[in-house]
């Protein structure tokens, strides 16, 4: 069992003692590894760059162009959507006041406001006159429908 | 001259430059190997980051002001990209029950190239629960008996700061060992 002082007699025995080793020959050819990867690295950033560099004209023209279609597009649109607007409401307005009202009879007036020509009946003038020259009060009007 | 200035002066010249890297890389690639292995516990990982502080060193050598030490500031890039490695492991290796610290335990353990007896295992596996900060100036005192004066430059912190950091460090691995002492034997 360590004790305080063997806990301390320990530190002092292993100061300064790296409990690790390398690989045999490790530090041999390590410059050569280190100055291969370096320039690997410089390769691979050239090869990058190149590309970058080869590309860069042809993505400035692609935005350049793209840029200058939105430009130019976008007041066309909102030109464009604004006049469709302006004539789907006046085509509207047009269609509303083709309903020529001076040609249309009470029926055909009614069929329009109400929209349905199965609500309207047609009057017969004989019961109109037998409504008129009967001396009925409302509530025998309604029990004479009802029957 | 000394030996560092003939090295800068070499490095600004594009025609005896890679000779000159060459010449750093000989000069320091131990020191740097084993500050960098005493953080990553493990070869592989060690041959790894060394081989990326390398390649930061050799990007960054125009911006060497020589306001500090050359190694100084070797050693300041080895620690940062020993951090960045350790911090990337950890996110990788983080679960709801691990520590982060778990990893360099099992790196630890897995390393054939782990060469002490079972009191260095057991002091290696206390220094893998500190945290980064007090491992590294745990590892820069006990192991490289570096002065507290030189760590203060490579690391930007105060003296006072890192013998507290140490004393905090001893403190911890002297506890680690008396609650795991018994898996071995004396």
């Amino acid at each position: 069992m360590y004790e305080d002082e063997n806990i301390a007699n320990e530190f002092l025995k292993h100061k300064g003692k790296i409990p690790f080793r390398t690989p045999e020959g490790y530090f041999d050819s390590l410059e050569d590894r280190i100055m291969d990867r370096i320039k690997q690295s410089k390769k691979t950033n050239t090869t990058s760059s190149r590309i970058i560099k080869f590309l860069k004209p042809a993505l400035g023209l692609a935005a350049s162009l793209l840029l200058a279609l939105l430009l130019v597009n976008s007041p066309i649109n909102i030109f464009h959507t604004k006049t469709a607007t302006t004539l789907t409401s006046t085509s509207d307005l047009l269609d509303d006041y083709s309903l020529n009202l001076g040609s249309l009879d009470d029926n055909a007036l009614a069929n329009v406001i109400y929209g349905d020509e199965s609500s309207t009946t047609t009057i017969n003038p004989e019961e109109v006159l037998a409504y008129l020259s009967s001396d009925l009060n409302e509530v025998e009007i309604y029990s004479e429908i009802q029957n | 001259m000394t030996n560092d200035q003939q090295i800068l002066d070499s490095l600004k010249d594009p025609s005896s430059r890679e000779l000159a890297f060459r010449q750093l890389i000989s000069t320091y690639k131990e020191r740097l190997y084993w500050h960098i292995r005493k953080m990553v516990l493990n070869h592989d990982d060690a041959d790894d980051v060394l081989q990326n502080t390398c390649i930061k060193i050799w990007n960054g050598i125009d911006s060497f002001r020589a306001e500090s030490s050359l190694f100084t500031w070797l050693y300041r890039i080895a620690t940062n990209e020993s951090i960045t490695f350790l911090n990337q492991r950890k996110r990788r290796m983080m679960t709801g029950l691990s520590d982060g610290n778990e990893f360099l335990i099992q790196n630890l353990e897995s390393d054939s190239y782990f060469d002490g007896d079972e009191w260095q295992m057991l002091l290696q596996k206390a220094i893998a629960t500190l945290p980064d900060k007090q491992r590294i100036v745990f590892n820069m005192k006990y192991f490289d008996e570096i002065k507290y004066e030189e760590m203060s430059v490579i690391l930007g912190t105060s003296v006072g700061a890192l013998k507290a950091s140490y004393h905090h460090a001893v403190k911890k691995v002297e506890e680690y060992v008396k609650t795991n002492e018994t898996r071995i034997q004396p």
